[in-house]
């Protein structure tokens, strides 16, 4: 049986020396590493991995940045590691196209075994994070549908959902917007109902999670790999 | 060195099984290495109950506890910071980075067999 190539990718050497060395014992590995993406794309152009280990803030540009350059180039699979896995950063590697997400606080027979996992075809993801990557989904469907139902206000409803947001009173609405008084409390109760909430305080909420963001995206925000 | 010790007793604090099992390999032969996990409690009792010859940590909070530990007991303790990737060694009741620290276990037992045996007065 043919050995399998696994590129560790990270900043610190005390893990990629770990990694190399438990994977290097089990007689099925050839292991290279990598300290950055510049050091993993050379490695990958030249001998392609089976397997890239890469951690979560591989400098320059993090380690979902890696992922995808690394499928566009030899289209390998990759395990994502982090000492504190998130949610989003959980779904944004698998997004990008990972296979598998670790926490590096995993044992080295875990560890082992999901490089085992991964060479058969397999997802490693422990149970905990499925859980958070699932959370993840949920949260992003949540405001994307929130996103299309507040695409049906107005420009004008948008406005007061702003100010509503920021806690103005149906008074300071009115000031604000150059509008009668009873206009904002019309405007406050059509967008309540518009986004089927039952109070300011939930219109603000939902305003605040959901709608201040930029356009939804499954891609981390840029320096995030710091 | 600790009396009564043939080899000096180094204690390393860190979540990651990855990182402990690197740190024992570095000091085979070389020093008794113990581990425990960052979240235990009472890090400041295990310490004084253990009374080690050195330690090495990989987070900032041990890191506190383990200085506050060392300026009572003045023995040296390593940190290697996982977050800005930094090695830095706590000696003599202060900081001080070291250029030469890599990041790898080795870099790490070479910081803590300096502030062992590098105190020492020539025998």
């Amino acid at each position: 049986m043919s050995q399998c190539r696994i590129l560790v990718a990270d900043p610190l050497a005390i893990f990629r020396a770990s990694v190399r060395a438990l994977l290097s014992r089990e007689g099925e590995f050839v292991v290279s590493e990598a300290a950055d993406l510049d050091e993993v794309l050379a490695q990958a152009a030249a001998e392609p991995p089976d397997i890239a280990l890469i951690d979560h803030d591989l400098p320059p540009a993090g380690g979902v940045e890696a992922v995808r350059r690394l499928r566009e180039a030899v289209g390998c699979r990759t395990v994502v590691w982090s000492l504190e896995p998130t949610r989003e950063g959980i779904l944004c590697a698998v997004n990008a196209g990972a296979h598998g997400y670790l926490h590096k606080a995993i044992s080295t027979h875990g560890l082992v075994r999901s490089m085992y996992a991964a060479a058969a075809g397999e997802t490693p993801l422990t149970r905990s994070l499925t859980t958070k990557m699932i959370d993840a989904l949920h949260e992003f469907e949540e405001r994307r549908r929130t996103r299309d139902v507040a695409a049906e206000l107005s420009a004008r409803q948008r406005q007061v959902l702003e100010l509503l947001a920021r806690g103005a009173r149906n008074k300071e609405i009115a000031t604000a917007l150059s509008i009668s008084e009873f206009t904002a409390k019309r405007h406050v109760q059509n967008i309540l109902h518009k986004l089927n909430v039952p109070s300011r305080r939930d219109a603000s909420r939902l305003y605040s999670s959901s709608l201040r963001r930029d356009e939804p995206s499954l891609t981390p925000a840029a320096g995030s790999a710091a | 060195m600790t009396l009564g010790r043939s080899e000096p007793l180094v204690v390393v604090i860190s979540r990651l099984p990855i990182l402990r099992e690197a740190l024992s390999e570095s000091f085979a032969g070389i020093a008794e290495v113990r581990h425990f996990p960052a979240e235990r409690p009472e890090l400041d009792g295990l310490l004084k109950s253990i009374d080690p010859d050195a330690v090495v940590v990989d987070g900032d909070e041990a890191a506190k506890t383990a200085a506050d530990f060392a300026r009572g007991s003045r023995v040296p303790v390593v940190h290697l910071s996982l977050h800005d990737r930094s090695l830095r060694v706590f000696d003599g009741g202060s900081w001080s980075v070291r250029e030469d620290g890599d990041g790898s276990a080795d870099s790490v037992a070479n910081a803590v067999l300096g502030g062992l045996y590098g105190r020492r007065p020539e025998s």
